[in-house]
Formats: structure tokens, sequence, C-alpha cells
């Protein structure tokens, strides 16, 4: 089990604040294997965040290379982007961001519209996903109605509903008790288990050690490995 | 996927109950009114184009050069030899007719009834083709002893039983009734209830040959392909015979004929002896711009609410982008939402107009129908526009929208140096308060006019007046009986019966004989006959000698009193005992209204109407001691003249109700600026309250921050407020000196006016002002008393 899922050469994400230029990210080497497990921490600012957003996509580098599965994600056209993004990558956020307007079975099946799956598929996978999570009862509610461990739940069944082979998680756990922390973490290794790739961001030691892999950011850059 | 944006857009708006609720409530009211507005204009541009080659019917009318009454000289009539001889000299002349209408009274087995009568010949169903619903049609104008019936006149007296072959009683002559015609639409330039022979007219025969006497309409028909102005050079040809003839009568005018197209006449026609009260193409153009005005006002509050809503809304968007949304999907799902909401909208509004139809039709005095298929058109333009204001709405913020960053979406910042976007949606703010405050300014303006018309002293008192208008001979004759049986009541104080109020005057015609009138110049004097109470029952000022007296036999003869108006004319000093006319002048009567504000105060001679010969009809006016059970005096009044006259039908009315009513169109104009500048300032505040929310959400952090540093509510409400005051400011600036020049243009039409005050100005920013400051501080006080701790948090 030593498919390279991505790599990042010498990526670099900076921004322009007033006339300074803020390096967010510097020049980081990364190679991400099928099946790891990794836990990025460092202190505020350190550029976990950035680095996520830039391997799911959301961000992009503004300099070096990003392969995955082996095709350059620098130089795609957005649509490709988008279309390798949808296929392959779940978010899973520390503030859940489900949508408000929809309940627990809408909110799990959004992701499944926009890769244009037939109705009867949809309700399938769905309920699926429901029974695992044993979230079957809570189906017709609406987020606020939920507790911010059901919640994360629903957001997590939400990010694996289309079967992604990369799961990225900013701090989410950062609004749960320890209680709910842990179920969560404990989630996270049953899927990393099942051959979900897995990269986390956190500032929890205790949630670090789940990953196989923890590796250290400080000021953008790799410190420690 | 379509049902999922559906559900996305239904339940954001079900649970922002109150922005939806303004929103669309906006929106409604705009399309409400627009598709009402148009409604009215469609119904007063159709008039007259139901009739069969209406594009080829035209009426024949006269200027008469230097004769002006009533502040024109055209005059909508045309003389019967006129007709006649267009008939005989001009082949492209297809048909030719001659009609009149007047209010008249039918009878059938002693019941009246006041109706209003066509009077016409023949060739009438050639022009207008009237539909002929049961027997005869144009064959019973051949007669002058048969009658046609509408349908709804015939089903009035007669009921549901056949009434060809019945006869009715018009003015003592007996008339069969041999057709049944339909009852001409609300939309016909004149309307009646009857139709019979013009003969009856007692002066037809000798009108027959007189060029100068000028008692009747006429309209014609031309052929096919004919161009109807070469036709009108032509019939200028006439001027030969009816310049000696108009001489040989001592006239210093003569008349102009020309042609009217027969659809020109309900709006650009305003001569002289129009049938009807017509419309004005000046309304439909005031209407049009007032409903495209709200219009774009609401759409476009409803576009600047959505955008600014927008904004609170970045976060789902990047909640979609993270999975897996592309930006077609974020592009449709906002344009579907919006159109959801504007097509939901347009059926409420649609509902609304069919609801509120009758209300609108009471203001408006119109008899506006809804019917669907002749106003389909109307509709699917609406829902044109509901769709494309939908669009446009929508579109700005999926645009805007999908195109954000899905990180900087996620964090809620956005919406940064957006300073042109915001200069737009200033710029609409200032937009729709200098619309606010024009209207309310001439909202004010016409109260004010209104006001000044009823409360100026008119020359007499008409307070406690009430007049009933007769149609019969049989009160002039017993006149007499009549008064002292009135006067026996105790309410009833005096008892006058004379041709006409003072209000109103119109008969009018030209004098050359006086004193001093060497030249043999010529003088347009209006006149009104009346009895020895009339001057004494309104309280008028004799300003020079006496009124008339029953002691002096020549009085009811040969005596005149003159206006201030006329001895100002004819450049006496004094008048007693002067000639005038055919008599003596013995009085002068201070200046009096007779006619409307519009008209200046012209001369007049006052006579006793003794001597005249139309006796069939005039006014009994009463002046009571108190309105205190009126009920009482007016069912007293009633009986007592039915008792003499038994076939009148009597009507009691207030002479401030009658005086109101000449001025109908400014009541009704007034009624409709309210209600408009109302729904204005609603949009508008609508349009404040949105861009406040969007501000105030923008500034939500720095609320929090300066609450932390200490600054007190009211400093944060000053803070916000102020930007839009400015915006008010602005759009005060820009609306006083166009509402100036309007409302001057208005008052224009008014001899009696009054000036416009400043006050008018700061009454109009004042409202705008307080409608505005309102709004801001309802939004920010929420924001300001918030707790800034959950303002930092937003992270």
């Amino acid at each position: 089990m030593n498919t390279k899922l991505l790599s990042l050469n010498e990526a670099t994400r900076t921004v322009n604040s007033g006339s300074n230029k803020v390096t967010l990210l510097d020049k980081i080497n990364l190679q991400v294997n099928e099946g790891e497990f990794i836990s990025l921490m460092g202190p505020s600012g350190s550029g976990k965040s950035t680095l996520l957003n830039c391997i799911g996509m959301l961000d992009e580098f503004t300099g070096g290379g990003y392969t995955f599965l082996g095709e350059p994600v620098h130089s795609m056209k957005e649509k490709n982007r988008s279309k390798l993004y949808k296929e392959y990558i779940g978010f899973v956020f520390q503030a859940y961001h489900l949508i408000d307007e929809l309940n627990v079975w809408e909110n799990i099946e959004t992701p499944l519209l926009y890769k244009n799956i037939k109705s009867s598929e949809r309700k399938a996978l769905v309920a699926d996903m429901l029974d695992r999570f044993n979230i079957v009862g809570k189906k017709d509610l609406f987020p606020q109605q939920l507790s911010g461990g059901q919640q994360q739940l629903v957001g997590i069944a939400r990010a694996l509903i289309g079967k992604p082979k990369l799961i990225l998680a900013d701090e989410p756990t950062g609004n749960l008790n320890s209680t709910q922390s842990t179920e969560i973490m404990e989630l996270f290794s049953q899927l990393n288990k099942e051959g979900v790739t897995i990269i986390q961001a956190t500032h929890s030691e205790q949630n670090a050690v789940y990953g196989s892999r923890i590796i250290n950011l400080l000021d953008g850059k790799i410190v420690e490995e | 996927m379509i049902k999922n944006y559906f559900k996305i857009a239904w339940r954001s708006l079900v649970k922002n109950k109150v922005y939806s609720f303004i929103n669309l409530s906006g929106l409604t009211i705009g399309m409400t009114c627009f598709i009402l507005i148009a409604f009215y204009i469609q119904f007063e541009s159709s008039f007259d184009k139901h009739i069969k080659d209406s594009d080829r019917i035209y009426r024949i009318v006269q200027q008469q050069k230097g004769n002006d009454y009533k502040g024109t000289d055209y005059f909508a009539l045309a003389p019967l030899p006129l007709t006649t001889a267009i008939k005989q000299d001009f082949p492209e002349v297809e048909s030719i007719t001659n009609l009149d209408i007047w209010d008249t009274l039918i009878v059938n087995d002693n019941v009246s009834f006041s109706e209003r009568g066509l009077f016409t010949t023949m060739s009438f169903f050639d022009v207008f083709n009237t539909p002929i619903l049961e027997g005869d049609g144009k064959e019973a104008l051949r007669e002058s002893n048969t009658i046609l019936l509408t349908e709804s006149l015939a089903k009035k007296i007669f009921g549901e039983a056949p009434s060809i072959g019945k006869t009715v009683i018009h003015n003592k002559e007996l008339l069969t009734v041999s057709g049944i015609v339909a009852d001409p639409p609300k939309n016909q330039h004149f309307t009646y209830s009857f139709i019979t022979s013009l003969k009856k007219n007692s002066p037809y025969d000798n009108d027959l040959t007189d060029w100068v006497s000028n008692n009747y309409y006429g309209y014609l028909k031309l052929g096919e392909g004919q161009d109807y102005e070469v036709l009108e050079k032509k019939i200028s040809s006439y001027e030969d015979i009816t310049k000696p003839a108009y001489k040989a009568n001592g006239f210093q005018f003569y008349p102009k004929f020309s042609l009217q197209p027969l659809e020109d006449i309900h709006l650009y026609s305003q001569m002289n002896m129009e049938i009807e009260t017509n419309g004005d193409i000046k309304y439909i153009y005031f209407f049009a711009l007032l409903a495209i005005i709200i219009l774009v006002l609401a759409s476009v509050n409803y576009m600047n609410l959505a955008t600014s809503r927008s904004a609170h809304r970045t976060k789902e968007v990047g909640v979609f982008k993270t999975l897996g949304a592309r930006k077609q999907n974020l592009v449709f799902q906002y344009l579907s939402e919006s159109i959801i909401l504007t097509l939901f909208s347009f059926v409420v509004a649609f509902l609304l107009v069919v609801l509120l139809l009758p209300e609108f039709n009471k203001l408006l005095g119109k008899n506006i129908l809804f019917n669907f298929f002749a106003n389909g058109w109307l509709l699917v333009g609406m829902l044109f526009i509901a769709v494309l204001v939908g669009c446009l709405s929508g579109l700005y913020p999926a645009v805007f929208l999908s195109k954000i960053n899905p990180v900087a979406a996620l964090k809620g910042v956005s919406f940064k140096n957006h300073n042109s976007k915001s200069l737009l949606r200033n710029t609409l703010v200032v937009g729709q308060f200098i619309a606010a405050i024009t209207l309310i300014t001439g909202s004010i303006i016409i109260s004010q006019q209104l006001e000044f018309i009823q409360e100026k002293k008119l020359g007499f008192n008409k307070e406690h007046i009430m007049h009933v208008s007769y149609f019969n001979e049989e009160i002039y004759n017993k006149e007499g009986v009549i008064r002292d049986a009135l006067l026996n009541h105790p309410n009833i104080n005096k008892v006058s019966i004379s041709n006409q109020l003072p209000i109103n005057v119109t008969s009018q015609g030209p004098i050359d004989v006086w004193e001093d009138n060497i030249d043999k110049q010529q003088l347009y004097v209006y006149r009104t006959y009346v009895d020895y109470e009339f001057l004494d029952l309104f309280e008028m000022n004799i300003v020079e000698g006496r009124g008339f007296s029953k002691e002096i036999a020549s009085d009811s003869t040969d005596a005149y009193m003159l206006n201030e108006a006329a001895l100002k004319k004819l450049g006496w000093k004094t008048a007693v005992g002067k000639k005038f006319d055919r008599g003596t002048v013995i009085g002068v009567v201070e200046d009096f209204h007779l006619q409307t504000f519009n008209l200046s105060i012209e001369p007049l001679y006052i006579r006793m109407r003794r001597e005249r010969w139309n006796k069939n009809n005039g006014q009994i006016i009463l002046k009571v001691k108190n309105l205190n059970k009126i009920e009482n005096t007016i069912a007293f009044i009633e009986k007592t003249i039915k008792s003499v006259a038994p076939l009148d039908i009597v009507e009691v009315e207030f002479m401030d109700d009658t005086y109101l009513k000449l001025y109908e169109e400014e009541e009704r104009l007034s009624k409709a600026f309210n209600l408009f500048s109302l729904l204005a300032l609603f949009i508008a505040g609508m349009g404040l309250f949105g861009l406040v929310s969007f501000q105030v959400f923008q500034r939500t952090k720095e609320i929090g921050v300066r609450k932390v540093l200490g600054s007190t509510v009211f400093d944060i409400v000053k803070l916000v407020s102020k930007e839009f005051l400015k915006l008010i400011l602005v759009a005060f600036i820009v609306a006083t000196p166009m509402a100036y020049v309007l409302m001057s243009k208005w008052l224009q039409d008014y001899i009696y006016r009054i000036e416009i005050e400043w006050w008018v100005f700061a009454c109009a920013g004042f409202i705008a002002v307080s409608i505005a400051l309102i709004t801001v501080i309802l939004q920010v006080f929420k924001a300001a008393t918030a707790n800034p701790i959950n303002a930092l948090k937003t992270e």
C-alpha cells in the first residue's frame, strides 16, 4: 500500500497585504501516500489551514508544483480541477458548515447532486451513510436541532458520501468537548483503517497522535516530521 | 437538482420572514400599482375603438375665433345644413349623421325614469353600426313616434316581459318601442339609454336651413382609403356661406370647420359643449409616469435588498463550493430563487388587482372591467417584467457570489473594496427619495389648492343650501304654490326657484346694445335668470343700486343687474339707470365665482326669469336654518314637490356636494397622489432598510469594537445615521426645484390659486428625514445594543 496520492514540490503560497508580500507557505515539499493519516500541527498562523485549503484545491499555490494522483494540479484548468476535486476530496470543518436550510438527509445528499447521480442511487447511498453513522432517527432534523458532535458527524458523513480518497479536516474537534472529540477521532481512525487517506490540522497533541505521521509547521515551513 | 434549488429557496424565505415579507410586499405593491394603472390607461385609450371602422369616423367641429367661451373658442357642434351639404357634395363621405344627447324623463304607468336620450337620424346606424338586439334599428327612426330602448332600460321599465310594441311617454308624447339596442359600452365617449328621432327637438325644422344655429353634433364616416385632411380643406369652402350668414346675424366672427378623428375625442378633446366630460391625455401621461416610477422603484428596491441580503450568504456559498458546486450551479440556484420570488409576487399582485379593481374604479370614477382576454397582453407583459426583475436582481448576487473564493467565503470576509457598488446603491436610494419627496410635495400642494377652492370666499354663501333640479313645466307653472308649501316647514328659511345655481353659469351670448356703444362693439356676457329671492338667499352683495323688487312691475320685464366684471369691461364707473341690451340696469352685484377656479370671473347679467321661454327645467333652491334632523326636512321637500309634480324625480342635493363635484377630477387626482406618495415613501423606506441592514452587517465588527472602546448606543446610531441623512439631503436638494417647477405648472391651470410656500418643502423634507431616521434607528439600534462579544466573534 504505497501508492502515491499527492506530492508537493517547493509549493509556495504568498499573498499581497498592502505593499507587502507575505509568504504563508514557503517551499513545502511533501509526499502523501494512500492510506496515510497525517496530523498537521503548529501554532496559529503557521499555515496549517492554508496548506489544507491548497491541497483541497479551494485555494491555489502561487508557486511550485502540486501533483494529485499523477496529474499536475498547478497547470490544470478550473473545470478539470473541479472534476478531480469532486471525485476524490472531502472536507470537514471546525464549524461544521452545514447548510442551515437543509435537513440532515439533504445535507448529506448535496455533494451527490453536484456529481449528477441519479435519485434512486442517491437515496441508497444516503440511507447507507445514515445507517453507518447511526443517525437514521435524525434524518429529518435541521442542523440547529443537533448537538455539536452530531453536527460534526453529519459533516463527516457528508464528506464521505462521495467516496473520496482523501479527507481534509481543519480542526474537526475544535468546537467539541472532550467526549465528543474522542468519538470523532475514533471515527477518523476507523475510516483510515478502511483505506481513506486523512490529513487533519489540529492544535491538540491528544488528537495528533491518532495520525500515522505528524508534521509540524512554523511560519509556513515544515520544521519537523 | 432543481427541486433542491426550490427547497433551499423556500426554506431561506421562511427562515428570514421579516426580510422576505418586506421585500416581497414592496415588489407586490409595485406590480399591483403598475397593473392597475396599466388597466386604467388601457381603458382610457380604448375609447370608441370598439365601434366598427372607428378609424374612418370623424366628428365635425368648429372654431369661432374671437368667441371665447369658458376658456376656449372650439365648439364640438356643427350646423344641420352643413351635414346635408357635405353629404351632397362629397361622395367620399360614406355616411353622415347628426345627434344630440340630453337627460330627460321617460314615463311608463305613472312611474318616471330619469334617462339619457340619444336623439338622432336614421343614418346614425350607418355611421356607428350599433348592434340591434331585437326589432327594428335604423327603420325605427323613420317615424318620430317610435323609440329604441337599450337592453338595460328595457329591463328596468318592463322587467323580463317583452317590450317591443309597448308604449312609453316622453315629453307628453306617446312613443312605441320598436327595437332593442345593445347598451353602449362604458368606453364610448357618449352614452344613452334610449334612441329616438332628432325631429322631436322643437327647433329642428328651423335648424335644417340655419347655418348659424349650432344645436347638434355631426359625425361622418369616410370611404375606405380617404384622407380626412383632404376633405377638411374642401369643407373650408363653406365659409363662403357661413361668413355672410354670421355677419347678417350681427356676429363679428364666423366658424372654421374641421374634422376630429373619433378615436381622439376622449383623450384629446376639451372643447365647449362636449357631450360628456372627456379624459385628458395629460393625466394618462402623468399616471403612466407614476406607474413606471413605482415599478422601477419597487424593482430596484427588490434588487437592492436581494443583493444586500446576499452579503449574509457568503458562508453558504463557501460550503456549496467545497461540496463541489460549480459556478453555474450557484448562478442557477440564486437565479431560480429570485425568479420564484418575483413570480410569487406577480401571482399575489394579480390576485390583489382582481380584489382592488372595484376600489380603484371608485377612486378614479371609472368603470374598468377585468377581462382576462382583453388584458391578456398586459399580464403576459407583466409576467415578463416579473421574470426580468427576478433575473436582474438574481444575476448580480448569483454571479458575484459564485465568483468569490470559497476560503474567504467560509471566513465570512468579502464585500470589501466594493465602492463602485455602494455608489450605485446610494444613487438608487437618492433616486427613490427624490421621487418620494416630489410626490409628498405634490400631495401637499394639491390638497392645499383643493382646500383653497373649498374655503375661498365665492362672493356668495353656499352654506346650509340645498337644491332640487327639475325637468318639468308643472313646477314653473305652480311656482307660488310650491314656494308657500315649502316655507311652511319650520326649518326652511328661504326658497328661490331660478334657472341655475350660481356656481356653474353656462349660458353666454353677445351683447352690442348699451349706452355709449357708438362704434357697435360686441361684448360676450354670461347670463342667469332668477327670482326675487335669489340674491337674498345667496347673500350676494349689491354694491350699487338695488335688487329685483316685487313692487316695481317693470323689474320682471326690463331690469338688468350686472356684476363688477361687466362694469369693468364696459368701462363704466356707475351703471344704475343706464341702458343695457333691451332694458335698464337697476343694480350691480359684487363679483362672485360663477364658474370653476380654472376660469376668471367674466361679465354677467342677471334678469328675472319670468319672461324666459325655458320653463322645462331649473332649480328649486332652499336655505335651511340648521342641519339637525335634516332627513326630516329632506323628506318634507320631496313630499311637497311630488304633490305638485307627481311625475318628477325629486333628488334633494346639498350645494356643498354639488360644488365639490365641479372639482371631481382634482379630488381624484389628490386622492391618487396621496395614495401613490404613500406607496413611494413606503418603498423608498424599504430601500433604505435594505441598505442600512447591509451597512450594519458590514460594520458589525466595527460597532463591536467601538462599543468595547466605550462608545454609547447613541454615538453609534449617530455615526450610521449621518451617512444616510446625507443621501436624503442630496435627494431633497434635487427634488425641491423639480417639485416646484412641476407644481407651479399644475397650478397655472387655475386663475385663482394658492402660492407655493417654503414650508411645504420643509414639511416634505421633514417627512422624508423622519421616515429615513426611523428606518435607520430601528436597524442600528439592534446592532448597537447587541453584545459586542458576539460581534467580535465572527471568526
